[in-house]
């Protein structure tokens, strides 16, 4: 076990600088040029060729990019264009906002969406299965924003339970309703997956062995039928929590959140060189560990998996 | 299927009674219960849809009432019912859907953007986003006030030489920074080279290009002298880069290794207190100002994602403003019976234009491209892509600068003639591409109402939108056809609209319609020189009316935008120039009921 | 055969076929072309004339949401499509053969997910040019991983079960072990992983019509009308509120579909 983790630590390093460079190679070829961000409409060639000398992306791009390559073994992750901060300062800045919401959207996911699938998946195809999949699926198909908006105008707004909008002083006020509205695009998928898995082994001779032994039918349910799908569920629970992660910029901009979504939208956009690559590095990171987590759990939760070392 | 359990049918029992005292029409169909009340009131009042679906919908809610089987829908909807209902009558005050809520906190000005400012550091900026918070901190030799004129500011009185070019500034002695230091001639020196610096590749270089010689009199004197005479100079000098920084401050900074732009230090009406990026930035009143103080102790700009947010946030009192209104809300609150005379259209230094390719065959003919504005009703689309929140263009120059002819007519709207022009012309042979930038939904609605309006000259267009710093780079290098594009006032002088937008020197900078006209430019290049203001406005004019009829663009309307603010908010008033209000005469009072009513 | 009786199959099924009938016949049933602007007729609420009412030109929302079934349900059903097989592919070889397999296709996976969707589609838009074959490349491009994930690990959990040693056992080839035995028995998350997506795939061709890939307008596409109609939200909701509707029955259509083919196809499953 520890030399497994031992060695998909270390295979960390060329993953990173794979996406370093393709971060690199990919956002010099998109089109637009971040001197014409940095200088304004009036700007001349002139100004704009002493822009991009000031910030050396005149120089030819193989050395930019060994530049850029020593800086980040040195640590170094730049300083952003657009606000001539460091970029690791506006990334530690940033991703403890982006935690707090990703963390309540994934537990408002996790609530809302295996309940419904226990539910779906103790009654099939009953009235209750039905609804929670209908409602599940108008979750899914609801764009974010629609949600959001009508979350702020009913509550915010009409009912004045909580703040519209913002981060506010940080508290937990301030994050329910983005919480929600994130949390119910992972509701169905959740769901589903519970009910599927579940549906699965319910009919199973173990199940029925169980329940002959005079095991309470919470037990069998929970210990021997849920288990069956944790599986899948750890899988989705684990890529959608790494997404939500990486900023989810549509619920950052109805709500105001200043996460990293926004962020990254705006450095793309301005073709913020350093900030790109700094935070996709960033990324890369929080998707392999958690990818390890999803690994680890998988083998914790079935004996079954192993990881020959 | 198990049957329903006696807890769901007691809730089931409450509902019934209450969906009988009230009628359910109200939140039942989502259209409804999207629309506003005064929407539905005034505009839709005839609606047989609405009246319709809103019978048809009373139907199913009393069959959910009947079948016990359906309970876990009637807790839904009763969800529903009780959210619509329980609205706190009493804290706020509906009036047809929008409410009238007191302010959050009287001791602030909260106001707002929709980006985060890349930098408060004059050096560096170059937008009207930072340029108007860059206002606030710092202070120029001159400055402009609402209506866009040069008054007094870090400077009491100036002189200018007979010849144009020699500019002598006296500067107030009792001028402080805010760290208590008198501001002296050597600090603007020290600012103007700052920008001047080629090192310092600041991106408003241009604005005090002109300037060739920065001499120091004496410490409260200082005289300019520029290359040749440039008449609107004055007005450069009130932009944000020519802003007014302390050295000890900015070289703090360099050693300190933080962005000058994260804690400005200056010599204006408000301190600046705290940013949090992407969620305010907060101004303190500068109680040692030197001048006119703030009324307001405290102000913040939130930085809001979405349109929507704004307005929600106006709804609940914890912003002043809305501003500006989006095209599509427009109707909403200029119609609404309380709100409107809250509502008021401003008018901004701005054109609107779609600009052509002049290099490009058969653009590079003048009849062409009169024929293809001859082609489109401005005045129509104006009034329906923006609700009439603009004044139809006709020329570079907008309403209120010198050189804008009151007088004049546009295009007349001939699609026959534009036809009977382009007929013979191998325009018809080929696609046009109608380059757009992916910024307010207007946009789009311009390009397809023009795609619309050409396709019935028997020009096929094909629109392409695309994201900002590609559409820049995309209008640089002259990949367009024809393009959307805006001109906002950097200092309010005809000049702007015509130097660095249709003047053959700046090809490789503003002129994207890559025009070229000896003429233009000879007229443009006199009213530079021109210091007779009567003579410099009759150039401007001729010159705004040449280029015109010479259409290198096809001039829409100059902008204007609706504001709705507080009733609390007093004595808000947008300025024609970003940088024109320093928030200083607004006053919070809480509300006054019975004025509202 | 039971298949089509089974309520979510035949619901499903009819929806799904409803909506390709409609895309590909929508020429006949729309009164209205989906571009033809009416600038008097502006924000016109829902009315016999304009079932969905119009938008904020005067055009039909009816006509658009029709013809936009053609490029959102194209793009949402031959993204996932592509996405569903390359994601199978990489997922089957990476959970069955772990191991050093495992690792490298899987660090593949944590590129992709990791690189944000924005900087990867402004670059395609580069390398191809406009047109809707930029939008399924870009889509599929980074659709695949999060199902190359899901499969990993079903094929990972069920190649430890007996039956599969047993039959390894016998000497199968690993070929015939995957696709006969492994993907029958975990083939449930991908189906529900295709039909959950949809959504996603539909309103991301929106965000791309913003960077000038896909569909530009006029074009109707329901992720762009949800998008733009939703600024009308509180003025004018069927803009947006309609083309919504659509893809919410889209969503619930293929996914009954789906949900009912598992329910049929289950070995397990008993009526």
């Amino acid at each position: 076990m520890f030399t497994y983790v031992l060695r998909r630590l270390l295979l960390m390093i060329p993953v990173l600088w794979g996406v370093v460079t393709i971060t690199f190679f990919l956002g010099r070829m998109a089109p637009g040029d971040p001197a014409d961000a940095m200088a304004g409409q009036r700007a001349s060639e002139e100004q704009r060729q002493r822009i991009r000398e000031r910030y050396g992306f005149d120089k030819p791009l193989l050395v930019q990019y060994g530049v850029y390559l020593l800086n980040i073994c040195k640590g170094d992750l730049g300083i952003s264009y657009d606000s001539h901060r460091p970029v690791a300062a506006i990334i530690a800045e940033r991703f403890p906002n982006t935690f707090r919401l990703a963390f309540s959207a994934m537990v408002v996911a996790i609530l809302l969406g295996i309940t419904a699938g226990l539910v779906s998946a103790l009654f099939p195809n009953t009235f209750y299965d039905r609804l929670a999949m209908v409602l599940s699926l108008i979750g899914i198909s609801t764009p974010v924003f629609w949600l959001g908006l009508l979350l702020m105008y009913f509550v915010g707004v009409r009912l004045q339970w909580l703040p519209p909008s913002g981060f506010g002083d940080g508290g937990i006020r301030y994050l329910i309703l983005p919480a929600i509205a994130l949390g119910t695009q992972s509701v169905a998928f959740l769901a589903r997956m519970t009910r599927a898995g579940m549906l699965e082994v319910m009919n199973e001779e173990y199940l029925v062995t169980a329940r002959a032994k005079g095991m309470r039918e919470v037990v069998v349910i929970f210990k021997h039928a849920f288990a069956n799908a944790v599986i899948p569920i750890i899988t989705i629970v684990g890529l959608d929590f790494a997404s939500y992660l990486s900023g989810s910029v549509l619920t950052e901009k109805v709500f105001s959140w200043p996460g990293l979504g926004r962020h990254i939208v705006t450095a793309i956009e301005q073709r913020d060189y350093p900030l790109i690559n700094g935070t996709v590095l960033f990324f890369a990171l929080i998707f392999i560990l958690i990818n390890l987590i999803v690994d680890l759990l998988y083998a914790y939760l079935d004996p079954r998996i192993r990881y020959e070392s | 299927m198990k049957k329903n359990s006696v807890g769901v049918g007691i809730v089931g029992k409450t509902s019934v009674s209450l969906a009988q005292t009230k009628p359910a029409r109200r939140w039942f169909h989502p259209c409804l219960f999207l629309c506003e009340p005064s929407r539905r009131r005034g505009r839709f009042q005839t609606c047989p849809y609405m009246e319709f679906s809103s019978l048809r919908c009373d139907q199913p809610i009393l069959s959910v009432f009947v079948n016990p089987h359906r309970s876990l829908f009637f807790v839904f909807f009763f969800l529903c019912f009780f959210l619509q209902a329980c609205s706190p009558k009493g804290k706020n005050e509906e009036y047809g859907g929008a409410f009238f809520m007191p302010p959050a906190d009287k001791d602030t000005l909260v106001l707002y953007d929709m980006r985060d400012p890349p930098t408060l550091d004059p050096a560096r900026s170059w937008a009207v986003l930072d340029g108007r918070l860059i206002g606030l901190v710092f202070s120029n030799l001159v400055r402009f006030d609402h209506e866009a004129e040069i008054q007094p500011d870090l400077a009491s009185v100036w002189s200018i030489s007979a010849d144009g070019k020699q500019y002598t500034f006296h500067l107030k002695p009792q001028a402080k920074f805010s760290n208590g230091r008198p501001v002296a001639a050597e600090d603007v020196r020290y600012s103007f080279e700052r920008i001047l610096d080629p090192k310092s590749a600041s991106p408003s270089r241009w604005v005090l290009e002109r300037i060739k010689t920065i001499d120091v009199i004496d410490p409260h004197t200082l005289s300019l002298t520029l290359d040749k005479p440039f008449a609107p100079f004055l007005g450069l000098l009130a932009m944000p880069a020519a802003s007014v920084v302390p050295r000890e401050e900015v070289e703090r900074c360099e050693r300190e290794d933080i962005p000058f732009g994260e804690q400005p230090i200056g010599s204006g009406p408000w301190l600046f207190k705290e940013w949090q990026h992407d969620q305010y930035l907060d101004f303190d009143r500068n109680d040692e100002y030197w001048d006119e103080k703030p009324n307001i102790p405290h102000l913040r700009i939130r930085i809001f994602g979405s349109p929507f947010t704004a307005i929600a946030e106006f709804e609940t009192g914890n912003s002043a403003v809305i501003d500006p209104v989006p095209e599509a809300e427009i109707l909403r609150w200029k119609t609404h019976p309380k709100w409107n005379s809250y509502t008021a259209l401003t008018p901004l230094l701005t054109t609107d234009m779609l600009v052509f390719n002049c290099k490009r065959v058969p653009l590079d003919q003048i009849h062409i491209r009169r024929a293809l504005c001859q082609a489109i009703e401005t005045a129509l689309v104006l009034e329906c892509v923006r609700e009439g929140a603009g004044i139809v263009a006709t020329g570079p120059i907008p309403v209120g600068l010198a050189g804008y002819t009151p007088d004049k007519k546009p295009f007349p709207y001939n699609p026959q003639a534009a036809k009977n022009v382009l007929a013979s012309s191998d325009l018809r042979n080929r696609e046009m591409r109608l380059l757009l930038p992916a910024a307010e939904n207007f946009v789009r609605s311009i390009g397809e109402v023009v795609q619309a309006e050409w396709k019935k000259i028997g020009l096929s267009v094909r629109i392409v939108q695309v994201e900002w710093v590609t559409y820049r780079r995309m209008l640089r290098e002259g990949d367009f056809d024809v393009a959307f594009r805006n001109w906002f006032a950097d200092y309010p002088d005809g000049d702007n609209f015509l130097f660095p937008l249709f003047h053959s020197s700046q090809l490789d900078a503003g002129n994207f319609s890559r025009f070229q006209d000896e003429e233009v430019d000879h007229f443009i290049e006199q009213s530079q020189l021109e210091l007779n203001e009567e003579h410099r406005t009759e150039l401007l004019r001729q010159v705004n009316d040449l280029i015109y009829e010479k259409a290198p663009a096809l001039f829409l309307w100059y902008r204007a935008k609706y504001i709705v603010s507080q009733p609390w908010l007093k004595q808000y008033t947008e300025p024609l120039i970003f940088n024109g209000t320093r928030f200083l005469k607004e006053r919070i009072e809480p509300p006054d009921r019975d004025a509202i009513q | 055969m039971k298949l089509p009786r089974h309520p979510y199959i035949m619901v499903g099924g009819a929806i799904s076929l409803l909506l390709i009938v409609t895309a590909t016949f929508a020429p006949f049933i729309c009164g209205y072309q989906p571009d033809e602007i009416d600038l008097r007729a502006r924000y016109q609420p829902p009315s016999w004339q304009h079932w969905f009412g119009t938008d904020e030109v005067g055009r039909d929302v009816f006509s658009r949401v029709v013809y936009g079934a053609r490029i959102s349900l194209g793009i949402g059903l031959t993204t996932r499509t592509a996405g569903l097989l390359i994601g199978l592919i990489i997922g089957c070889l990476s959970g069955y053969y772990g191991g050093k397999t495992d690792v490298l296709l899987q660090r593949i996976v944590d590129v992709t997910l990791a690189f944000p969707f924005l900087l990867l589609v402004i670059s395609i838009a580069v390398i191809f040019t406009e047109g809707l074959l930029s939008v399924f490349i870009a889509l599929s491009a980074v659709m695949w991983a999060g199902m190359a994930r899901i499969m990993r690990s079903q094929v990972m959990a069920m190649k430890e079960r007996e039956y599969v040693t047993a039959i390894k056992a016998f000497g199968a080839s690993d070929w015939r072990v995957i696709v006969y035995h492994i993907l029958p028995n975990a083939y449930v998350p991908a189906l529900i992983w295709w039909t959950m997506g949809l959504a996603q795939a539909i309103m991301a061709e929106a965000g791309l019509s913003f960077l000038g890939l896909g569909a530009q307008p006029p074009t109707p596409s329901w992720g762009s009308m949800i998008h733009y109609g939703s600024q009308a939200i509180r003025v004018a909701p069927w803009v947006s509120l309609f083309p919504g509707a659509a893809l919410a029955v889209t969503v619930l259509g293929f996914n009954l579909l789906g949900e009912g083919l598992r329910d049929v196809l289950d070995p397990h499953y008993k009526h």
